[in-house]
């Protein structure tokens, strides 16, 4: 435990490092917001019948959006461990004396922890201080929120690594990798709040794990899942983070059993 | 004219040479390029649910929408095809292979063009004109020579916005070496702020993309005259027809940007 421990720390030390890009990165976050809750805000003055997710939960969402965007995406680019398996390099691996998964599994969490803290909380304190972004409903929310966005982050490592260990048959993972981020963007409700689809698509999105990603913790924050059903959600969002781990864990023991290192 | 000429051909032979290579990996090229226009087309989706919940965006459909999103990803992806050099350029400042482009025979700016040919991004136009011809047949446009030709130029002066902004994120590299990436604010939020027409936005966020980063002459003017539709920003209507010329104005700016940048280079040595 203490090995994978330590493994994390050091990739969240080197994450944290590049200080300029984060910078703008956020800046661009912070851009993206603005355009969305500006576009958002439009399509209200022309709503029907008002949608039961009011205007300003939506524009709170947009923001939130920008500020835990990582979770819904960023596992899936620029994986070091997925380039390990078409270099060879994931021969390397075998001999340690940890396990493969779990080391992956460190890093990508320490990525994910570098990004919500350093580019996330940022972005949501300065939408808050703007105005932009109302705070959780009540304590109970916000705590809430912090615990689905935990299990939230464990769900994106687990579909990362899914994903990845395709690239055990193909060699390179940027085409599922890229596959897998469409269905991600578009059924985790980072586009579109899910409040806001037609049922039909609603269904089927709740029948996949990808809402556990965005709409699952954000609901929560924005106090539309409370109490049980709050509990539910999140209870429903590790299921599948285990699920997934576990797919994983399968992929990897039969890509390593079936491995050849290209030599070079 | 022969030079012009001239150098047509070396362009096209370096892109020929590139794409080549690119096309070895076959699978790869064609599932990335399927993942290319899925993933664009994604924000046309997320514009379609949200037209199935509110009947309109301050008075535009779903299909005149579609429009101004399919001009916005046309420019961007044959910007991308033809100068993405340019969009990596702090790859080469940094590793020291621009001094290679300085000795050569031809324009720094001339070698940099040449330097990398984006295939993929096909997946991203063949999809956005998709949508533009399905949007425009559904709201209703009438082709005429004129829009035709409208149509063309706002392609042609959109892909020239987005090289210049690529140019323009090159030329900074020249004192920060590393790439800051701060350009992606307006080449990707100017992708998604464009998407829908720029009227929508606070008076101080659409005047930024009307007078600063011109992005509104290559997309949202023409647009309207395509559409027929009046302007509520009340500008004249010839500016819907000439707009497409500010995005070649925009990058011959650029390029006199980038003189004054190579003369300030220094190479990293490495």
């Amino acid at each position: 435990m203490h090995a994978y421990l330590h493994f994390g720390v050091r990739s969240f030390r080197r994450a944290i490092t590049y200080r300029a890009a984060t910078l703008a990165g956020m800046a661009t976050n912070f851009f993206f917001g603005l355009v969305r809750a500006m576009i958002f805000a439009a399509f209200y003055e022309a709503a029907v019948a008002p949608p039961d997710m009011p205007v300003e939960q939506a524009v709170s969402y947009v923001w939130l959006v920008q500020a835990i965007l990582g979770l819904g995406f960023w596992p899936f680019f620029s994986d070091p461990f997925i380039a390990d398996i078409r270099t060879g390099a994931v021969a390397m691996q075998l001999l340690r004396p940890v396990d493969y998964q779990g080391c992956w599994f460190a890093h990508s969490v320490a990525r994910l922890l570098q990004m919500t803290l350093m580019r996330g909380v940022p972005i949501g304190a300065l939408a808050m201080a703007l105005g932009f972004l109302a705070p959780p409903p009540s304590w109970e929310s916000a705590g809430l929120f912090v615990l689905s966005l935990g299990a939230g982050m464990v769900l994106a490592v687990a579909l990362a690594q899914v994903t990845g260990a395709i690239a055990f048959w193909t060699l390179d993972a940027t085409g599922p990798s890229g596959l897998m981020s469409v269905l991600t963007m578009f059924l985790s409700g980072m586009l579109v709040p899910i409040a806001l689809w037609p049922a039909w698509l609603a269904e089927v999105a709740h029948f996949s794990p990808f809402p556990g990603l965005t709409d699952t913790p954000l609901s929560i924050y924005l106090g539309r899942y409370v109490g049980p059903e709050a509990l539910g959600a999140i209870g429903l969002q590790w299921l599948w983070a285990a699920a997934m781990l576990l797919v994983a864990r399968g992929l990897i023991s039969r890509g390593f059993s079936r491995l050849e290192i290209q030599g070079g | 004219m022969r030079e012009l000429r001239h150098l047509l051909s070396v362009y096209f032979h370096a892109i020929g040479v590139r794409l080549k290579g690119q096309m070895q990996y076959r699978v790869s090229f064609l599932t990335e390029t399927a993942a290319q226009a899925l993933v664009t087309g994604l924000d046309f989706a997320a514009l379609a649910v949200l037209f199935s919940r509110f009947s309109n965006l301050r008075g535009w459909s779903l299909w005149e929408v579609g429009l101004l999103y399919a001009i916005v990803h046309a420019s961007f992806s044959l910007a991308e095809l033809a100068a993405r050099g340019f969009d990596t350029f702090s790859r080469q400042v940094r590793e020291g292979a621009f001094d290679g482009s300085l000795i050569r025979p031809h324009s720094p700016f001339f070698m940099t063009l040449c330097s990398d040919f984006h295939a993929r991004r096909l997946g991203r136009l063949a999809q956005a004109l998709t949508v533009g011809i399905v949007c425009s047949a559904k709201a209703g446009v009438v082709w005429t020579p004129d829009q035709v030709l409208l149509f063309i130029g706002a392609l042609i002066g959109g892909a020239c916005f987005f090289v210049a902004l690529f140019v323009i994120g090159a030329t900074l590299c020249f004192w920060t070496v590393e790439s800051i990436e701060l350009i992606n604010i307006f080449t990707h939020g100017g992708i998604e702020a464009a998407n829908v027409p720029i009227s929508i936005y606070r008076t101080w966020f659409r005047n930024v993309f009307v007078f600063v980063v011109p992005l509104a002459w290559v997309n949202y003017f023409p647009a309207l005259h395509i559409l027929q539709r009046t302007d509520p920003l009340g500008f004249p209507p010839v500016v819907q027809v000439l707009a497409p010329l500010v995005g070649m104005m925009f990058l011959c700016l650029a390029r006199l940007v980038w003189t004054v940048g190579v003369r300030h280079y220094q190479s990293t040595g490495s």
